[in-house]
């Protein structure tokens, strides 16, 4: 028989990692062992409408909680991952040719789709980048897809370029750890595909 | 025959706003029009005029001036939105609010300095029964300033999309 003692601290483990990404740190400590430090850079589009919900996934949240996501999430292939997403402003967007893959964040309404084909436009002026195209914000999955289908559509249609389906992230809930858990690992799988240039490695002393 | 005029108090914000549509040239200058295909906005009509090429959004109070602004302003701003533009062919914002009420607002000399936002004077009358609306000049004070345009910069949006991907973007 277990004793009963261990009970109360699993579970308290458990609550601690099922809210972990509420303790997002400013910058991740910066290991001094002296192995070195791969960065990655994960460039992202913010397509956020002037009426993004107030109760939607916040972008300056998302790249919080995504960035220390991945990490975590990585270190156990990398030895000390250092993710970094990077909002890009528009204007230099076609000058940067090193970003293979680019997350889009969009509102989930008509303006947020908007919004986000335009970006695309603009960033697909550099040949052969990649989109993953995630949502927040809409009142349901249905109205998530409806927004989904029509910016893919759009997309291939006059870009020629298949978008990758992120889906819908909602803002901090009882799912949002295992939602975020699978979207920094269709991120991490879309990133190592088509961003294998994009490593740095950096010496940290 | 003998006139019976007089002043009146209420007003259906319909008939008020028949009343301004009747009096377009009078406020803005012959070849005014209300804005074609323009969803009607509670309280308040779009109107172009022709003599001054540009948009100007009427907010018109046969009563209270404070709320004459007030909902001109929130007019403004909803119309500076995009959304505005997805429902209009060739939608141009308001580059100007012009208040319609019988007295001036108050806080409006404040406004004036900052937005291109005026008042005319207006007061519905009925003469035999029908309604009619008196509409005074301008004051001096009011015009005197230089108003900063509100038209904002094209967005991202706006000179990004050709009229195909427009089409294909002006729903869900």
């Amino acid at each position: 028989m277990h004793n009963p003692a261990w009970r109360p601290a699993r579970l308290h483990t458990e609550r601690l990692a099922s809210i972990q990404h509420h303790f997002i740190d400013e910058r991740p400590a910066d290991s001094n062992t002296g192995k070195p430090v791969v960065t990655h850079t994960l460039p992202v589009h913010m397509a956020v409408a002037a009426g993004h919900p107030a109760n939607a996934l916040q972008p300056h949240y998302l790249v919080d909680a995504l960035t220390r996501q991945l990490n975590i999430q990585t270190s156990a292939i990398t030895e000390h991952p250092d993710w970094q997403l990077e909002t890009i402003p528009l204007e230099h967007e076609a000058t940067n040719a090193n970003q293979g893959f680019i997350l889009v964040f969009a509102t989930a309404n008509l303006e947020g789709v908007r919004l986000a084909y335009s970006g695309i436009k603009m960033l697909s002026a550099t040949p052969s980048r990649q989109f993953g195209v995630l949502f927040s914000g809409a009142r349901d999955a249905e109205f998530a897809r409806l927004c989904q289908e029509r910016l893919a559509s759009g997309a291939w249609r006059f870009l020629g370029i298949r978008l990758h389906e992120l889906g819908q992230l909602s803002a901090p809930g009882p799912n949002f750890s295992a939602d975020l858990a699978r979207l920094a690992e269709a991120v991490h799988r879309l990133w190592g595909t088509h961003s294998i240039h994009n490593q740095l490695e950096v010496d940290h002393t | 025959m003998t006139l019976q005029i007089h002043a009146v108090a209420e007003i259906e914000p319909s008939e008020l706003r028949s009343l301004v549509v009747d009096n377009l040239g009078a406020l803005l200058g012959e070849g005014a029009r209300l804005v074609e295909n323009m969803p009607q906005i509670d309280g308040c009509c779009l109107a172009t005029s022709d003599t001054h090429n540009g948009s100007v959004l009427l907010s018109f109070d046969a009563v209270d001036p404070q709320r004459a602004l007030l909902t001109g302003l929130a007019r403004v701003d909803q119309l500076g939105s995009e959304m505005a533009a997805l429902f209009l062919q060739d939608y141009q914002p308001p580059a100007e609010l012009l208040i319609l009420a019988p007295a001036a607002p108050p806080g409006l000399t404040l406004f004036s300095v900052a937005c291109p936002v005026s008042w005319r004077h207006i007061q519905v009358l009925s003469v035999n029964g029908e309604f009619g609306m008196v509409i005074n000049p301008a004051a001096e004070e009011m015009t005197a300033a230089e108003p900063i345009p509100l038209q904002r910069q094209p967005t991202i949006v706006e000179s990004v999309l050709n009229p195909e991907e427009e089409q294909h973007f002006s729903q869900l």
